[in-house]
Order: C-alpha cells, then sequence, then structure tokens
C-alpha cells in the first residue's frame, strides 16, 4: 500500500512539473502553427534543399561557400490589410509563448512603430539565429558564425549585380 | 520424583489429599504444576496437517513466475516496434527531392531575398549601436536610447561594418 501510494505522488509530481514546462512551446512547435495561420506567408528550405541549392550557385563560389554552411531557413511574414497586429501577435507568440531559455538575447529594440529581438544559440554542430520583428520572423540555423551573417547581405548584393538583377 | 508424579497422574492414582499433607508441599506443587503445563502443552500443541504460510508461498511462486513471463514479452513488443521505427526510418530517408529549374530558380531567389533581409536587418541593429555609442550625448539626453537593452557581451560589439 505505501509503495502504491508513493508511485502515485511520484507521477503525479512528475506530471506537475511536466505541465509547468509545457505551458511553453518549443521554437518548431509555434513555427508550425504560425505557419498555417492565415494572413501570413511561410517559407522555409531544410537542409536537403541546401544540399542541393549549393550545385544551382556552380558560378557564384561565393554565395555558395555561405550556403553550403546553411542548414535551415524559416521565414514567416504577416501579409494583408491587418499586418501591423498580426505582426504583434506574431512577436508575442514568440517571445511571450516559446520557450527560448537556450537561446541568448543579443539584442532588443522596442520603438512606436516595431518591436524586434535577436537571439542566437550557440551549438557543437550549429549555431541558431532567430530574429523576431513586428514585421517577420526568421529563423537561420548553420555552421555560419555572426560575423558571416553580417557579410551576406553585401556578398548577395553583390552576385545580384553581377548577375545583372 | 517428577515423573513418579506425572504417571501416576496419568494413571488417575495420583492423590491430591496427599499432596495438601506433604511437609515440602511448596516444592511438590510447583512440581505437579509444572508436570501438568507440560502435559497440557504436549496434547496441544499439536503438529497441524497444514502449513499456514502455504497460501502465501503459493501467491508469491505465481507472481514471480508471472514477471519473468512479462518482462520478456514485453522486451519482444518493445524489439519488434522498434524494428519498425528504424525500417520506416531508413525508408524516408532514402527518398531524393527532385525539381524543375524554375522550381530551382524561384527557390534560389527566394533563399537569398530571406538571408538578404536577415543581414540587412541585423547589420542595421549594429549600426544603430554604433551610432549610439559614437554620438557621446550628455547624460541628461541619454533617455532617448532607454529603450536599447544590448548585451554588451555580445560577439558583434567590435565588429567594424563597412
Amino acid at each position: 500500500m505505501k509503495t502504491k501510494v508513493i508511485i502515485i505522488i511520484l507521477i503525479l509530481s512528475s506530471l506537475s512539473g511536466f505541465t509547468q514546462t509545457k505551458s511553453k512551446k518549443t521554437l518548431s512547435q509555434t513555427f508550425k502553427s504560425e505557419s498555417t495561420a492565415n494572413n501570413v506567408t511561410y517559407f522555409e528550405v531544410t537542409k536537403k534543399m541546401f544540399e542541393s541549392l549549393t550545385k544551382a550557385y556552380s558560378e557564384e563560389p561565393k554565395v555558395k561557400e555561405y550556403i553550403s554552411k546553411l542548414h535551415n531557413i524559416k521565414m514567416l511574414q504577416p501579409a494583408g490589410e491587418k499586418r501591423n497586429e498580426k505582426g504583434k501577435i506574431l512577436y508575442s507568440n514568440f517571445i511571450r509563448y516559446t520557450n527560448l531559455d537556450d537561446f541568448t538575447l543579443l539584442m532588443t529594440n522596442n520603438n512606436e512603430k516595431s518591436k524586434m529581438s535577436f537571439l542566437k544559440k550557440e551549438g557543437k554542430v550549429k549555431n541558431e539565429f532567430l530574429l523576431v520583428s513586428t514585421d517577420m520572423v526568421m529563423y537561420v540555423s548553420g555552421t555560419l558564425d555572426i560575423g558571416s551573417l553580417t557579410e551576406l547581405e553585401g556578398i548577395i548584393e553583390m552576385a545580384g549585380e553581377a548577375v545583372g538583377l | 520424583m517428577q515423573k513418579d508424579k506425572l504417571k501416576d497422574f496419568l494413571d488417575g492414582k495420583l492423590d491430591f489429599e496427599a499432596l495438601h499433607k506433604a511437609t515440602d508441599e511448596d516444592s511438590i506443587e510447583s512440581d505437579f504444576i509444572e508436570s501438568y503445563h507440560k502435559v497440557i502443552k504436549e496434547n496441544k500443541t499439536k503438529v497441524p496437517d497444514f502449513n499456514p504460510f502455504g497460501r502465501i508461498e503459493l501467491a508469491k511462486k505465481r507472481r514471480i513466475s508471472l514477471v519473468r513471463k512479462i518482462i520478456p514479452f514485453a522486451a519482444s513488443i518493445l524489439l519488434v516496434i522498434s524494428l519498425f521505427f528504424m525500417i520506416g526510418k531508413r525508408n524516408t530517408t532514402k527518398d531524393t527531392i527532385a525539381l524543375s529549374d524554375l522550381e530551382l530558380i524561384e527557390l534560389q531567389q527566394n533563399t537569398e531575398q530571406a538571408l538578404f533581409h536577415f543581414s540587412k536587418e541585423l547589420n542595421a541593429c549594429i549600426a544603430e549601436i554604433d551610432k549610439e555609442q559614437k554620438t557621446r550625448q550628455p547624460f541628461a539626453e541619454l533617455y532617448s536610447i532607454n529603450h536599447f537593452k544590448i548585451d554588451f557581451d555580445n560577439p558583434t560589439k567590435n565588429l567594424k561594418i563597412n
């Protein structure tokens, strides 16, 4: 009888702990739920697709070098007439209701027009970067570091000029 | 002495009155009582024909044998399920992605746009930080940057962007 009572107490305490952590979604879950919402455009590229893409960049070696280091890109953008409101909801869904404990907040910018947060998570296999703003939410993962990400703007711009776009 | 008394008692020949009259009554009485108790004990404490703990031992044996049967059964089920998962996962990883040229170009452009935007936003933030640091506003005017929450240990602090 005593052992049964102890087992029941242990199960109940583990369940209570589980429900506390379960109230916040994981990043993947939030992306999944928001991607199917109305008035949102969603774009994702997986690692397998990046492997195919690197072959397509044979004429642009610089871009190819960066693309080959990427594992995953996810982008959510509010669309439609009420995109500002949708953007605010997206921002709070990600910042408040997603478990980002493993991420380090690099910077936050709050002003009248928009809110933005940059987060990073460094790992052994890959680094993850998350940009959450009221205009869009972007997730990038790969073996790139933050310095390489800042260089991407110039590299893609140059590649675009070279192609004549 | 005790044996004689016991024998007489069992044969029904014990003279209780004589016992009372005996000079050393205490010792005789105690002897008799002792032997009487002994007889009672021997008569009462018969070895039972059944084992009172037999049922408990039987239940214990059944429980152990049931556990010994359940564990290999559960292990075999787990093994089968894990094999199913492994085979299923192996089959899905074999799938290859086939895209047309047009789809590939579109994907390429979208990826570049996304990365360009990400990089641009990151650079804009870093530029704002540099600007705030360079302006060197007096303390009274620094209230305008209170909304900036900057992690001064971040790796982009000393990064120079052209």
